[in-house]
């Protein structure tokens, strides 16, 4: 068969304004399948298509209104237009060179998270059964007041990609890739994925995490990447940015040319350079002009009190359950079953062996220690919830033997196992979550005769999907100021309505656990705040 | 397996020199998407196909013997992630032949066109259309809005517009090829 050039254009026509038939692609396909030549003017055809693409990806002619300027349309040629052509040719394909340059490393599992549309708002989703992708968390903030409705309602709110107007106050996020960035109203940020983000307009500082691949911050001029640094960004209005070095190296990719000379160039540890559409001049490194670090809020710690919801020391002198009505946060004393509603105290009870303070002490096959939040936790709100506990394993049993510990949340409806939320450590001693129908289990496993830490993090949305996580801390850990970056383990999001407020201690087979210093609050500040390892005296 | 001679290159596991990566990739990323466009002629698709082929040399970039061609190497995982992401697509769309898109990859791998001398001819034979032509150009790749927008702000029929965007691209096709900017393809 023999096509005609005629017919050829005509099949490229159709193919590149993506209106191609079926008939007309099985016709081109043999074409270039028999016919070199035709090929050969395939290619030149498809160059020639992606070249005007290149040429013309003129966004910044455009006036005000989004329609082209005539006169700029009539100077579209790339001589005269030189820079201003050549910037955008940069910002379209290297953004995305350099956007992807960002998704590596240990992270391109979270290749995936990029494909969340970037229009789901974090409050708004709806409550579909497809699956979420949460890839940042609002650590902190001070004194923010956010654009739109769209904007962060807590701190330790998960986010999906997003846009984040932040008109005062300074907040940090921390990406699920290990990075840290710190914000500074007034900007103007958008959540891209895990590993990259793009900065149109104000501050930043970027605290790179050097386990994980460079984070790509995209500026209208400048493309960021980071391998483990700190750096302070600016941009200013007319999409001129700065860009300041504390710590490390920061690769920076202007927005020029690849046919000028401009390469991509590393910035150093105490250099700073401002980057304008006229090329870059080095400026005074001033570090003093980025908050690196959220300060305290100056509405201090009003609610402080109130975060903390229960707080359980088991400091109690009786060794009876029914006479521990201690604590804060609670609704009636401790109880046991030894089974379903047939109490047994003999085996839970509080240790005091050493005289200093005590613990409650379980030991037994599927011992259930129980007591009622006074304020329960809301699946069904926006809102946060931080539990931590003392777990402490006494002996272990043969390989084979159920002897795990937990702590479960539930709802009063003691049948309805499906609602439940659970933490602890599996009888292979690894870290337990289980939420609904899922269960993760995490190594590295967890000694025994040693107290170890547990801290659970529940995520809940009121439209959008809960999300729950979950770190143990080995006794030479500290919980530290502020949240961890990273989690031991984290189960996928999902939706739910639940209302826990009951919170059991549980131990499935012969074996004993300790538990001490039982903490439930809605900030990191409630539960961290004297959580030494101490209490557990046995 | 053979084993790569350079002394330059890296471990498996070693962090890649991000400088250099950085520099073979904008150096060669043109000639690199226009390899994944020739196989699936589709921009989305391509710029997809693209920022993951960009994510995979990246981690094999230690693999990578700087001895040889980076575009050569870059174009080979290109292949092959096309096929895959081909694969995994769907069957609602139109895509070459396995058969097809073996020729092709190895045509244009091999391909010594010169990226910028060709973009400097399209250039100039731009400057050789009408204004008219010229606008239209402007609108249609400017990446504001469909061909359908375009037709209705303009007043006009869609397939008017397509016409007239195929017949442009095709004096501009040949213009290019007189220019002597594109070369045969390497033997």
């Amino acid at each position: 068969m023999s096509i005609s050039d005629n017919e050829l254009y005509e099949l490229f026509g159709a193919l590149t304004n993506d209106v191609i038939t079926p008939q007309q692609h099985d016709l081109l396909a043999e074409a270039l399948s028999k016919d070199a030549v035709a090929r050969e003017l395939y290619y030149q055809y498809t160059d020639v298509h992606i070249g005007l693409r290149r040429i013309f990806d003129l966004s910044d002619l455009l006036g005000p209104t989004g329609t082209l300027d005539s006169d700029a349309s009539k100077e579209l040629s790339p001589a005269r237009h030189g820079k201003q052509r050549r910037l955008n040719v940069w910002t379209h394909f290297g953004a995305i060179a350099a956007t992807i340059l960002g998704v590596l490393g240990f992270h391109i599992l979270v290749r995936d998270e990029v494909t969340v549309p970037a229009s789901i708002p974090v409050a708004e989703s709806t409550t579909s059964n497809l699956p979420v992708s949460y890839i940042a968390t609002l650590v902190k903030s001070a004194d923010c007041i956010w654009e739109g409705e769209h904007g962060p309602k807590f701190d330790g709110q998960r986010l999906l990609t997003n846009e984040l107007h932040l008109r005062e106050g300074v907040a940090e996020f921390g990406f699920d890739a290990g990075v840290r960035i710190v914000m500074e109203g007034p900007a103007f940020l958008t959540i891209d994925s895990a590993t990259s983000a793009m900065l149109t307009n104000g501050k930043v500082v970027l605290h790179g995490s050097e386990m994980s691949g460079p984070f790509a911050l995209r500026t209208p001029l400048t493309t960021l990447l980071d391998i483990g640094t700190e750096y302070g960004a600016v941009v200013g209005p007319q999409g001129d940015t700065e860009v300041y070095v504390f710590d490390g190296e920061v690769s920076v990719i202007p927005s020029a040319d690849t046919d000028s000379d401009v390469e991509p160039q590393q910035m150093t540890v105490g250099q700073a350079s401002r980057f304008e559409t006229t090329g870059r001049t080095s400026i005074d490194f001033a570090s003093t002009r980025f908050v690196r670090q959220v300060p305290e809020s100056s509405l201090p710690s009003l609610n402080q009190k109130k975060a903390l919801l229960a707080y359980e020391g088991f400091d109690y002198q009786t060794k009876r359950l029914g006479n521990a009505n201690g604590g804060l946060g609670w609704i009636g004393p401790w109880r046991a079953w030894y089974r379903k509603n047939e109490p047994s105290f003999s085996r839970v009870r509080f240790d005091n062996a050493l005289g200093q303070g005590s613990c409650l002490r379980v030991f037994g096959k599927k011992k259930v220690s129980w007591r009622t939040l006074e304020n329960p936790i809301r699946l069904d709100t926006d809102g946060v919830y931080y539990l931590s506990f003392l777990l402490r394993k006494i002996g272990e049993l043969e390989h084979e033997k159920s002897q795990w510990g937990a702590i479960e949340l539930r709802t009063s409806d003691s049948q309805n196992d499906d609602s439940k939320l659970s933490i602890g450590m599996s009888s292979e001693r690894f870290l337990c979550i289980t939420h609904n129908k899922q269960q993760l289990l995490s190594a590295p496993s967890m000694p025994i005769n040693e107290t170890i830490r547990f801290v659970l993090k529940i995520v809940a949305g009121q439209e959008a999907p809960d999300q729950v996580m979950a770190r143990w801390y080995g006794p030479a850990e500290s919980l530290g100021v502020n949240e961890p970056y990273i989690w031991s383990a984290r189960l996928q999001p999902e939706y739910g309505n639940a209302v826990f407020n009951q919170l059991s201690i549980r131990v499935g087979g012969d074996v004993g656990y300790l538990v001490d210093e039982l903490r439930l609050g809605t900030n990191w500040s409630s539960i961290a705040n004297g959580s030494s390892m101490e209490p557990i005296k046995h | 397996m053979a084993k790569s001679n350079n002394k330059q290159s890296q471990t498996p596991g070693q962090v890649p020199d991000n400088g250099v990566f950085l520099q073979l990739l904008s150096r060669d990323r043109h000639r690199l998407f226009a390899f994944i466009y020739s196989l699936v002629p589709n921009h989305s698709d391509a710029e997809d196909i693209f920022q993951d082929t960009s994510i995979v040399l990246w981690n094999k970039f230690h693999e990578f013997d700087q001895d040889r061609s980076f575009a050569s190497w870059a174009c080979g995982i290109a292949y092959n992630i096309t096929r895959n992401f081909l694969r995994s697509a769907g069957r609602n769309r139109l895509v070459f032949s396995d058969s097809l898109l073996a020729v092709i990859a190895t045509e244009r791998a091999e391909s010594a066109e010169n990226d910028i001398e060709r973009i400097k001819a399209l250039d100039l034979c731009i400057q050789k259309l009408t204004d008219r032509e010229r606008k239209l150009l402007g609108q249609a790749y400017s990446g504001k809005g469909t061909t359908k927008d375009l037709a209705i702000q303009l007043n006009r029929a869609t397939q008017t517009i397509y016409n007239s965007l195929n017949l442009i691209r095709r004096k501009l096709t040949e213009c290019v090829r007189n220019s002597g900017a594109i070369c045969k393809s390497e033997a």
